[in-house]
């Protein structure tokens, strides 16, 4: 019983303004800190971080004090320093009045601060009859957004000001940053140079990309972007892959904001058709050869061949395709040759898209070769043959029929040796 | 090492709220495990996709997917659960009905194909005529509904079957399109009192009940059935429900002088039509033509999305013009999917 009290005593009465002493045996035991160090906006941040950790059970990156006078709140915020699921929603062990009323409140800081949990004492919102929750009123949902923009102003500061600590909050929350950059243009600004995204070159802050070229690209696209960072590097061309959720909004935002970035949309066709040679190349009596001869090999596998030159030289063809045509590609050769009624349904919904294409590198030995051989009859083995190896290095799915071409191309080869 | 990488994705897939992105996500698991052969993963990414497009307001994904599970089946019988399977393939058997882009011989082979697997599988194709009952009372051809009832009737009902409640709903509508009100009434006691329900009964019985007596200006009447439906829409609070059912209770709105709650309910369902099928865009067209051709001004102020091809910056738009548009949008359906079908059967009924 004496411990029952005891708890409770400690739990809710944790800042109550007086101190409470429990007296047994003689023995007199202070229960409460009317003064607690998350109350003292002149505490050191490492007593913050000290309160935080035995409260929550687990370590902060960093903490800061908010002070809202017009809604009576005071308290201390802390940076989780563990990814966080967006899902997962911020929590607040929460006083009101001085008097503890949820160790887990989600709903008073906003959606996007789920990086943060708090410690807080509010003084002016009201509570329901059964006192675990606050009357949805007018005040609460202004006092949410006070508390919102406050948060706002806070990360301003720490980025300003503490660029150690800034860059790991980036570090951790880099998903969540993106949200609030997308909604919010002061985010936007202050965040934007650090913010980090994935390329062919590894993941770099935009800053870093922003001074190293012109001209950014960016795809939407996982598969486009899987495709284009084997050649985009070899090109010194800078490509983001902004497949998840906020990225090409911010980029977006950035073009309409900013006049100074160069942020463009770019597929793999794009891309190829940079590389592509010159017409006076492309017009020669061997390459139109070998371009409708190839063509007509791979006519049977919904593709086109064309002739580039791009690094690395020991890669003799790509299979270049945006996320449409891959996916009719697949689903072309998955409905050949059986009797599947969904084929000509499938074809009626793929109508007017672009073939992928088979780019044969002129840089490569093999391609020079094949290019300008005398032995006409050993194109459509190898032409066939380089069509699987290009499925198998863009990691495309090899299938039975995939297969049973490069047993047909090989026996082939074997037949005219 | 991609095992993970695809449960991280489905984890993500999971959380999000848009089905749109959660399709998205399982697209990129799916390359994962398509580009490590991974069939077990293939089929259990494509049967989430389809789960998820059931709750957008396209059909695109599905047909991709049924045509991989068409071409899988013969290889890797074992992996795919023919009931799922046969569960989709009739949501498609639905869907290609109103889809012109399809043409007639291939619909013909799906439909074949289809009542192939289900009798092969031990399954009634009671299912089959149901959907095409509802079809014909849909297009108001008395003679072809009956014929398609009494074979539904005669086949049994199974596991593939569509719901007792969908089916009685059925024979509540064409009930009213007989103008049988008292039997249509009786038909549907199970469903308006709750004792048989699914995911569009009774919130579809009680939208045809408003329509029927709305269009015997009955307004009384259909108010009674308007104020169950139109609680339970709020309910759903989803503005794909209101897309595909919600919609169809302009017209009462209009004869009840609702005129601004007609305006909203447009406004909620129309940025939905984006993507959506063709079957949607033409009842969406329809139920908003006839709206708009009842309202007497020469504008309305309605916030319209930018790719609709009649944005206006400001929101005002000429009332006339707007009904153009929707009977062009209505009839070019109509003609392109009587074209396909070989005959004059949505001329005959809804040509404006």
């Amino acid at each position: 019983m004496h411990d029952t009290i005891e708890k409770a005593l400690r739990k809710y009465g944790e800042i109550i303004p007086y101190t409470i002493h429990v007296v047994q045996s003689g023995k007199k035991t202070m229960l409460n800190e009317p003064n607690p160090c998350w109350l003292n906006p002149s505490a050191p941040k490492n007593e913050w971080l000290d309160y935080g950790k035995k409260t929550f059970n687990k370590n902060f990156i960093s903490a800061f004090f908010i002070d809202i006078p017009e809604i009576g709140l005071k308290g201390v915020c802390y940076i989780q320093d563990i990814k966080t699921q967006i899902a997962h929603k911020s929590q607040s062990k929460l006083f009101v009045k001085n008097m503890l009323v949820s160790e887990k409140n989600e709903n008073l800081l906003p959606d996007w601060a789920f990086f943060i949990q708090s410690v807080l004492n509010i003084n002016d919102l009201s509570l329901t009859a059964s006192r675990d929750a606050f009357v949805m009123d007018s005040f609460y949902l202004t006092a949410k957004e006070i508390i919102a923009l406050e948060i706002k102003q806070k990360l301003q500061w720490i980025a300003q000001n503490d660029p150690m600590t800034f860059t790991k909050i980036i570090q951790s929350h880099t998903q969540s940053i993106k949200m609030l950059a997308v909604e919010d243009e002061i985010m936007l600004d202050l965040f934007k140079d650090y913010l980090v995204f994935e390329t062919n070159k590894g993941h770099k802050e935009l800053k870093w990309i922003k001074e190293q070229h012109e001209t950014i690209y960016y795809t939407t696209s996982n598969d486009d972007f899987k495709q284009i960072k084997r050649i985009a590097s070899a090109q010194n061309i800078i490509v983001i892959n902004a497949c998840y959720s906020f990225e090409s909004d911010i980029l977006l935002k950035i073009v309409q904001k900013y006049s100074n970035y160069s942020i463009l949309i770019i597929n793999p066709f794009d891309l190829i058709k940079k590389i592509e040679l010159t017409p006076n190349e492309i017009q020669s009596d061997d390459f139109l050869k070998f371009i409708a001869k190839a063509n007509e090999c791979l006519e049977p596998y919904f593709c086109e061949a064309i002739i580039s030159r791009f690094n690395p030289t020991d890669l003799p063809v790509l299979f270049v395709a945006d996320e449409k045509s891959a996916n009719q590609h697949k689903y072309h050769n998955q409905t050949k040759n059986s009797n599947n009624p969904f084929q000509n349904v499938i074809q009626n919904l793929n109508t007017a898209h672009q073939k992928p294409m088979i780019c044969f590198n002129l840089n490569n030995e093999l391609v020079r070769l094949l290019i300008f051989s005398d032995k006409k009859e050993s194109i459509e083995p190898i032409v066939k043959l380089l069509y699987v190896q290009s499925l198998f290095l863009g990691q495309y799915p090899v299938q039975r029929n995939e297969m049973e071409v490069m047993n047909y191309a090989v026996t082939q080869l074997l037949k005219i040796n | 090492m991609y095992g993970i990488e695809i449960q991280k994705l489905v984890a993500k897939a999971k959380i999000l709220k848009n089905y749109d992105d959660k399709i998205e996500l399982i697209k990129q698991a799916v390359s994962i495990a398509d580009s490590k052969n991974n069939i077990e993963w293939g089929v259990e990414l494509r049967r989430m996709i389809m789960e998820f497009e059931y709750y957008t307001p396209h059909f695109y994904e599905t047909y991709l997917i049924i045509n991989w599970f068409v071409g899988m089946q013969s290889n890797e019988p074992d992996l795919i659960e023919n009931e799922d399977f046969l569960w989709n393939y009739k949501h498609a058997i639905s869907e290609i009905l109103y889809n012109p882009s399809i043409t007639k011989e291939a619909k013909e082979l799906i439909e074949k194909d289809y009542v192939q697997r289900m009798t092969d599988s031990g399954f009634s194709i009671r299912p089959f005529y149901d959907i095409y009952f509802r079809y014909y009372t849909f297009l108001q051809n008395k003679d072809k509904a009956i014929e398609f009832r009494n074979l539904r009737n005669a086949e049994i009902h199974d596991y593939m079957s569509n719901c007792e409640a969908c089916e009685l709903d059925n024979d509540v509508d064409f009930a009213l399109l007989l103008n049988q009100i008292d039997e249509a009434k009786d038909l549907a006691t199970p469903l308006l009192t709750n004792k048989k329900t699914c995911a569009r009964v009774p919130l579809i019985t009680n939208i045809n009940f408003t329509k029927f007596y709305t269009e015997k200006g009955e307004l009384d009447a259909a108010k009674k059935y308007y104020q169950v439906a139109i609680d339970e829409l709020e309910v759903k609070n989803d503005a794909l429900v209101y897309l595909k059912y919600g919609l169809s209770l302009l017209n009462y709105l209009i004869e009840s002088n609702q005129e601004q709650i007609a305006l909203k309910n447009i406004e909620a369902a129309f940025p939905l039509l984006k993507n959506a099928s063709d079957e949607l865009h033409f009842l969406a067209n329809r139920n908003i033509a006839n709206c708009f051709s009842k309202m007497k001004q020469e504008t309305i102020t309605i916030h319209f999305p930018d790719w609709f091809e009649k944005f206006q910056p400001n929101n005002v738009y000429n009332l006339n013009e707007l009904i153009q548009y929707f009977n062009e949008k209505v009839n070019s359906f109509i003609y392109q999917i009587d074209e396909r079908n070989e005959n004059d059967e949505f001329k005959n009924v809804y040509l404006k």
